[in-house]
């Protein structure tokens, strides 16, 4: 079967965009922020994927990572705090064809839009959600947020948190419906990238988590990490991301694992040290709730004025309910 | 030679009934042995009636009645002896649907009649147990027996679902495409001069609040911040897009909801001539060439992505030769039915299926053995060989089957129906001869037999025929005929029980206008010359053997008939024709089995070769003195030392470098100094202009790097101030 015609006019006019067009402004975030390394890779994701621009729509919270669809020149919407989730649903609901990307914090998803969050992971819509979990509210200067290490010493906690930290991985592969779980770290730029390219293949909601580092109010939270390949954990698989050998050379600690077996994959996201990284749970079988609900459906102008018209008819007075027959309460 | 084999040699041989002979037709009607058994078929649990399902998945839209009352069993009634009396009184109304089926209607109102029809005899539990099996049965639909009409109701059913389902795809498709393009005109509306008129925005804020706002002011302020309006070419595209997709009677009746337009433009699809139907399809090409095109701008403009340039010249040179395969599929497909009414009838249905239209086509055969009054010389077989003949034009879907088949092909039927390209669904209806066999038995007597085999060519499964062709849907397809247990009683009612195979030959002899061609022999007369006459295909027989098939009287009363020369002849060529299709459907595949027998010989002369090199050897071994002979080595099966990883290349010797790959943009040696480091296409930092900074802050920024892969090298200035303190923190970062 030939390809559609549609596919070959438009490709008579394809375009390619360099990785500057994706840009919008210098980014405010701190020098050494973890933010970056996730906006970079993004970028290079948009421009090896030769995605157009007016086709992507980032949204965002509130947080230091919320402030990401501002430096992205697509379409952005940053939302409120915890209510992402929400809005990028309804932006795919009324926009099916747009490539939506969630660029959400530990505190923005973990905290105030959990319930969303949780949501979110069962309708499983076709969307890219990035957790950029530095594990501490770096906007409002210092607070704890769930995935805080227990005892960290904050303007909340002076005596530091008194609770283990939320696992966003396990909590995610635990919910209905997961479909795409995966993690990297934001130092290793490789990985990072390979798992948000996955992510955004995967059809359905890709949660990718970033563990950041905040040089504000964190620096050397990680310093044990970086300093110690043997303290990250590459997951390896034919049906998961690839590693440069430049990067195997470095990173010796190795595991194979199937993305299809979530019992393995809820094994290995209990684990925080060594982290593991790569993808821990596919499944490309769980339907989508834009298709269930055939989103993208042309609504005429009068099928949607005569559905208002109906509804606010509920709670319209009429003087003469019986003759005017209004529904009567 | 005994007299009775000399009578029915000469008989085989010259056709004719020697003196003695009894004629096939002079015992009444009779039909192959294996089908004395299905004398009331309403007692048979076979296949029909079917179940035309309206609000279905074209693919499950026709059901059988046993497979619908098999899945409801396993609902409702318990398993084992339990469930037994249940299974038994739903199995009775089943038989009293089917011997109802032929006045059709609803599944639903036929059960109700039947369950009312035995609940008379007031059998406990009888009415619960219909009762409990009807709310549990899947699907409703019209009943359908086996009759000539049955094709053509089948096939229109399936394919008005696949068109329901084609064109809404496409009405909802065009909708949006209309939506989509009248936004782009008002939203250019609401940016005009006309649109930022005060009057005009009052009327879009409506009467509620309208006195709070000051339009006046409202107007200005839009009108220094309007955007260029839609140029006069891309309007009048856009409105000529809209013009089109708006005129379209079928798609706004599928828009509206408008069941009698829908049905009536439907019906004009219909059409009972290849002629016809060529010239309809003709006349309707350049509305779909002007549709297509219509799509195509609109879908760019919408996109934004229509460029004058490039695209003008393609439109202004658009027409029925730019379609694709893919853009013909778009528009409603035409149905043609036919008769089969001779070679020129066929001839046209060729021409109709190669003129590139999607059109599909449902051809009847009634006949399949012709009318010897009309053509003396034995069996035609006419109308066998159009299905395979239009396998031969490659891009055609294809499916050969009989009426009697046709409850389990809804899917493929769906699949042909909805195929891109053109469609020929061959069906046998076996309706001609209804006086003798039901169309149902003479159907499946075709299929059995080979006359009339089953077969799908489907050019979208793939692009070899190993996925095209489908031949698994015969009886016993590995083999030459179908065997069957056959079971009788001889002259002194001793039970007998031998296999039959059924071969074009019974199919012949249960035809009375062929009753010549076959001279009845009663079991006084049978001999051991007389061979059946699937043994005779299958080899030389010894001279003065004849063949003959069994077939029965109304009476049941078992004969031999002897079949002559022209009734062999036409078993020959079936038997040829499906050999045939057994090749394609990867049985007994010649080619396939040429090669595994070069292969095999290449194996055995290969180990008989290492055999006598082996005996050559130890003969030398043997008789060689006790110098030992070098031998020359294998070579060596050990891998080659993989390819050294190539390390990345060196900066020269004290220069200072980055790990670029490693690198995670985070900025902070940008914010150093932005021309001594800066991004590659990746967004990742490297060394820029060395000259343009200097040795602190080479190594201040390898210092504020988070992964530490800035390594500050030596220091290029010599007069650079501290530069001891510099180079005993630059340590750190030393490769």
């Amino acid at each position: 079967m030939s390809a559609p015609m549609h596919d070959c006019l438009i490709r008579m006019v394809e375009d390619e965009h360099p990785l500057e067009d994706y840009q919008s402004g210098v980014p405010r975030w701190c020098s050494g922020c973890g933010d970056n390394a996730v906006l970079a890779a993004v970028q290079r994701l948009c421009r090896d994927e030769n995605l157009r621009p007016e086709k992507l729509a980032f949204v965002s919270g509130i947080g230091c990572a919320s402030r990401f669809p501002h430096y992205m020149r697509t379409y952005g919407f940053h939302g409120i705090h915890g209510r992402a989730l929400p809005i990028a649903e309804g932006v795919k609901m009324a926009r099916p064809d747009l490539h939506v990307f969630v660029n959400t914090g530990d505190g923005d998803c973990c905290s105030i839009g959990a319930a969303h969050w949780l949501h979110a992971i069962r309708y499983n819509m076709n969307m890219t959600v990035v957790l950029h979990d530095n594990h501490v509210y770096g906007l409002t200067k210092m607070q704890v947020s769930p995935t805080s290490p227990k005892g960290l010493r904050s303007n909340t906690t002076p005596h530091g948190s008194y609770l283990d930290a939320l696992n966003p991985l396990t909590v995610t592969l635990g919910v209905t419906n997961v479909s795409f779980v995966a993690q990297a770290v934001d130092w290793i730029p490789e990985v990072v990238h390979a798992v948000i390219q996955a992510a955004f293949h995967h059809k359905g909601f890709s949660f990718v988590r970033i563990i950041q580092r905040c040089p504000e109010f964190l620096p050397k939270m990680w310093e044990p990490w970086l300093h110690d390949p043997q303290k990250t954990l590459l997951l390896e698989h034919q049906d998961g991301i690839g590693y440069s050998a430049g990067l195997q050379k470095i990173y010796k600690n190795r595991q194979a694992h199937d993305p299809a077996d979530i019992h393995k994959a809820r094994e290995i996201a209990s684990c925080i040290d060594p982290i593991p990284v790569g993808i821990l749970y596919r499944d490309d079988s769980v339907p989508c709730y834009e298709d269930i609900r055939e989103a993208g459906k042309p609504r005429p102008i009068e099928m949607v004025r005569s559905g208002l018209e109906a509804e606010l008819d509920k709670f319209t007075v009429w003087p003469d309910a019986a003759d005017a027959g209004a529904p009567t309460p | 030679m005994d007299a009775d084999v000399k009578t029915q040699l000469a008989f085989h041989v010259l056709g004719r009934s020697p003196a003695g002979a009894k004629p096939a037709g002079s015992v009444g009607r009779l039909r192959p042995a294996l089908l004395a058994a299905f004398r009331d078929l309403a007692t048979l649990r076979h296949d029909f009636p079917l179940v035309l399902v309206r609000d279905a998945e074209p693919a499950d839209a026709v059901q059988t009645l046993t497979s619908l009352i098999n899945a409801a069993l396993q609902k409702v009634a318990p398993r084992g002896t339990a469930g037994e009396r249940m299974r038994r009184q739903v199995l009775r109304v089943e038989r009293e649907i089917r011997r109802r089926a032929s006045g059709g209607g609803m599944l639903s109102a036929a059960w109700d009649e039947a369950a009312a029809a035995l609940a008379v005899d007031g059998e406990i539990g009888f009415a619960e147990s219909a009762a409990l099996a009807k709310a549990a049965l899947a699907v409703d639909g019209e009943l359908l027996d086996c009759s000539a009409a049955t094709p053509l109701r089948l096939v229109r059913h399936v394919w008005r679902l696949v068109q329901e389902q084609k064109l809404a795809a496409l009405a909802d498709r065009v909708e949006g495409l209309i939506l989509k393009l009248a936004d782009i005109l008002m939203a250019d509306h609401a940016r005009s001069e006309a649109g930022r008129a005060p009057d005009a925005l009052a009327a879009s804020i409506g009467s509620g609040f309208a006195g709070l706002f000051d339009f006046g002011a409202m107007s200005e302020l839009l009108g220094s911040v309007a955007a260029g309006p839609v140029s006069k070419r891309r309007r009048q595209r856009i409105e000529q897009a809209l013009a089109v997709l708006e005129a379209q009677p079928l798609l706004t009746a599928l828009r509206a909801r408008d069941r009698a337009a829908e049905d009536e433009a439907l019906a004009a699809l219909v059409v009972e001539d290849c002629t016809a139907a060529l010239a309809a399809w003709r006349a309707q090409r350049p509305s779909l060439v002007a549709l297509i095109r219509a799509i195509a701008i609109a879908e760019l403009e919408i996109e934004g992505r229509y460029s004058e340039e490039e695209h003008d010249p393609f439109f202004a040179a658009f027409s029925e030769a730019s379609l694709r395969a893919s853009d013909l599929a778009l528009g409603p497909d035409l149905l043609v039915c036919v008769e089969d009414a001779g070679a020129l009838r066929r001839a046209e249905v060729i021409e109709l299926l190669s003129a590139g239209a999607p059109v599909k086509v449902l051809v009847l055969t009634s006949d399949l053995l012709g009318d010897p009054a009309a053509e003396p010389g034995g069996p035609t077989l006419a109308g066998t060989r159009l299905a395979t003949m239009a396998t031969g034009l490659d891009d055609a879907y294809v499916l050969q089957a009989s009426a009697a088949m046709l409850g389990r092909c809804g899917g493929r039927i769906a699949r042909g129906l909805a195929y891109a390209g053109p469609a020929l669904f061959s069906v046998y209806t076996g309706a001609a001869s209804a006086d003798v066999l039901p169309p149902y038995l003479q159907a499946a007597a075709a299929t059995q037999s080979r006359v009339f085999p089953s077969f799908t060519y489907d050019p979208s499964a793939g692009p070899g025929l190993a996925a095209r062709w489908d031949v698994a849907d015969n009886p016993r397809p590995d083999t030459d005929w179908s065997v069957h247990p056959f079971r009788c009683e001889d002259a002194a009612h001793k039970r007998i029980e031998v296999d039959l195979a059924f071969s074009p030959a019974d199919l012949i002899a249960g035809d009375p206008r062929h009753a010549g061609l076959f001279a009845l022999v009663e079991s006084a007369h049978w001999n051991d010359a007389m061979v059946p006459v699937d043994a005779w295909l299958a080899g030389p027989q010894p001279i003065g053997a004849v063949p003959y098939v069994a077939v029965v009287d109304d009476q049941n009363r078992l004969y031999r008939a002897v079949a002559s020369e022209p009734v062999i002849a036409a078993a020959r060529r079936c038997r040829e024709a499906w050999h045939r299709l057994q090749e394609l459907g990867d049985i007994h595949n010649s080619w396939a089995e040429r090669r595994s027998q070069a292969e095999r010989i290449a194996r055995e002369d290969a180990a008989r070769e290492a055999a006598e090199l082996a005996a050559e050897e130890s003969g030398e071994a043997a008789s060689a003195s006790a110098v030992p002979t070098p031998v020359a080595k294998a070579p060596a099966t050990t891998p080659a030392k993989p390819a050294p990883v190539p390390e990345p290349p060196a900066a020269p010797s004290g220069e200072a470098y980055i790990e670029t790959p490693r690198c995670t943009s985070c900025n902070a040696c940008l914010q150093v100094n932005a021309r001594l480091f800066v991004y590659d296409g990746n967004k990742q930092a490297l060394i820029g202009d060395l000259s343009a900074g200097t040795f602190r802050q080479l190594v201040e920024a390898a210092e504020s790097c988070p992964v530490g892969i800035i390594h500050p090298g030596e220091p290029r200035n010599p007069s650079e101030s501290d530069l001891d303190d510099l180079r005993r923190r630059s340590k750190v970062f030393a490769g």
